[in-house]
């Protein structure tokens, strides 16, 4: 078995392992979902041109301007309704094909968490008072089946297992499994842009199965480390995770936004892949709470995927919404529209001590975007602070 | 189906898509991806057997071909592609979970 915890996708004794059957739908699935994705879709713009927009024109008499009128041109093709339902179906049945072998295994991953949560150095704290956000209420993202607030009981964990697992067949997809984790990415990138800085007390928010959380916990033994989310299942799942991986975290069923700790009582406060599944006033609030929450000389970092839509042109922006509309991904644009450099200074960042822009993964496969932040007067390293425009394309979670 | 971009996506999020113009186009496409599934998963597990039962010496390709199962085999077979046929047509009951 794999430890090496500095990976994406550590292995640990809570992932429910698959059968010859089992196996075969999702490896059917990962097939299905890569043609789709990465030899269909990239046609889309032949059929926009060839037959979309020509149609178009004929009817109306002039070329389409907004998103909304290249959105009619498109979705009147029967190729890109072709491609949309098959979409649409490969990622509701890679979800039965990652859910089989949970389901299969439901009790005995349901004790093995009681378990190692009753011998626990980390601790969980669930809080059923919390109300969560509309979107988290009425949306299964990624079409994940009973979203990240199912709940069904005081020992479920499926929305956590659900969540890991559906997580790690996608990044054996895009072959991502085995490269630097997100939270080893930024850790990378906090030496480089703060040399002097070495946390004590670390909040994680929005942590979901606590993936980004543990190489924290790992990294910095002698630290304390705090996680919020506001799914129970999710919570009880990671808080099991973490002890399995012997990292010691303490969760807490919390809103990001208004999380139940005072004032200056940390001095990092991450979020990885957050910003994306939330509203825009949900982001600036996400900013000004880790404002809040920073002690004078504490960092924030946010890290999410480089998706900038203002980089791209009308078309590529509509095929971008589908995922908006149709695949769970409700706050897509609004987190590639946002301004993130805006919501640093809005929450009371310097932009002198800020730090937005894009950030190469150790192997540079891929970059991801940050936006930091240090409270106060520390200073931070001038060469990495410089404000990166450069921004790449994105790929859908 | 085209998205309203003028709409809030949570409002789209509530019900499964339509993309055709043509009623009954979308459950089909999900028919036809949950056959090419079972598709798969039948031909993973042959070539499964057949290279076990290989290795082991056991039998010739030309055996399988000339094999014909009992009665209580039949039964279970055709039991089996009757839960087949329920998750091929599971879009046409959203409300029963496929299994
Ligand atoms: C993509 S996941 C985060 C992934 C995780 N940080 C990681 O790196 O593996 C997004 C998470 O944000 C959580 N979330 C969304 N809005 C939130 C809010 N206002 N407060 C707390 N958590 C929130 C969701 O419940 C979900 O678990």
């Amino acid at each position: 078995m794999s430890t090496d915890s500095s990976i994406r996708n550590p292995d640990h004794p809570l992932l429910a392992q698959a059968n010859a059957e089992e196996g075969a739908r999702q490896r059917f699935v990962l097939a299905l979902k890569g043609h789709l994705g990465r030899t269909l879709r990239p046609r889309m713009h032949e059929v926009y041109q060839q037959q979309a927009l020509p149609r178009w024109q004929a009817e109306q008499g002039r070329s389409p301007e907004t998103e909304q009128e290249v959105a009619e041109a498109l979705y009147a093709e029967p190729r890109y309704q072709y491609w949309s339902a098959l979409a649409r179906a490969a990622q509701e049945h890679m979800w039965l094909a990652v859910a089989a072998p949970i389901e299969r295994q439901r009790e005995s991953l349901q004790s093995q968490c009681e378990s190692l949560r009753q011998s626990a150095r980390g601790s969980l704290t669930l809080n059923p008072e919390v109300a969560p956000p509309r979107v988290l209420r009425e949306v299964d993202i990624h079409l994940q089946p009973g979203g990240y607030l199912r709940d069904e009981g005081p020992q479920d964990i499926m929305a956590g297992a659900l969540y890991e697992a559906g997580g790690n067949l996608y990044s054996q997809g895009e072959g991502v499994g085995t490269r630097e984790s997100k939270a080893d990415c930024a850790m990378r990138f906090l030496r480089e842009w703060a040399p002097d800085f070495t946390p004590r007390r670390i909040l994680d928010l929005a942590c979901s199965a606590g993936a980004s959380t543990v190489p924290y916990a790992l990294a910095f033994p002698d630290a304390e480390v705090h996680a919020v989310d506001l799914g129970p299942g999710l919570l009880r799942y990671a808080h099991a995770r973490a002890e399995a991986l012997g990292a010691t975290v303490h969760f807490h069923q919390a809103d990001a936004t208004a999380t139940p700790f005072d004032d200056g009582s940390f001095d990092l406060v991450v979020s990885h892949n957050a910003m994306h599944e939330m509203s825009p006033e949900t982001q600036q609030a996400l900013f000004a709470e880790s404002h809040r929450l920073l002690a004078p000389g504490g960092v924030c970092l946010h890290q999410d995927v480089p998706l900038r839509l203002a980089d791209f042109d009308t078309f590529s922006r509509v095929l971008y919404r589908w995922d908006e509309f149709f695949n769970g991904e409700p706050c897509w644009s609004a987190y590639g529209n946002n301004d993130c450099e805006a919501l640093l200074e809005a929450a009371g960042f310097d932009p002198e001590h800020s730090h937005t822009g894009l950030f190469a993964m150790l192997d540079n496969s891929f970059s991801w975007y940050f936006a930091a932040g240090r409270k106060g007067a520390a200073s931070c390293n001038g060469t990495a602070s410089q404000k990166s425009t450069a921004r790449q394309q994105g790929a859908a979670a | 189906m085209k998205p309203d971009f003028s709409k809030d996506p949570i409002e789209a999020a509530q019900q499964r898509p339509i993309f055709f113009d043509t009623p009954g186009m979308d459950e089909l496409v999900h028919m036809l991806v949950a056959m090419a599934e079972e598709v798969a998963v039948l031909s993973e597990r042959l070539d499964n057997a057949q290279a076990l039962l290989e290795s082991k010496g056991v039998l010739s390709p030309a055996e399988l071909d000339n094999y014909v199962p009992d009665a209580a085999t039949r039964q279970q077979r055709l039991a089996q592609h009757q839960a087949r046929i329920a998750r091929l047509l599971s879009v046409l009951q959203p409300d029963v979970a496929a299994d």
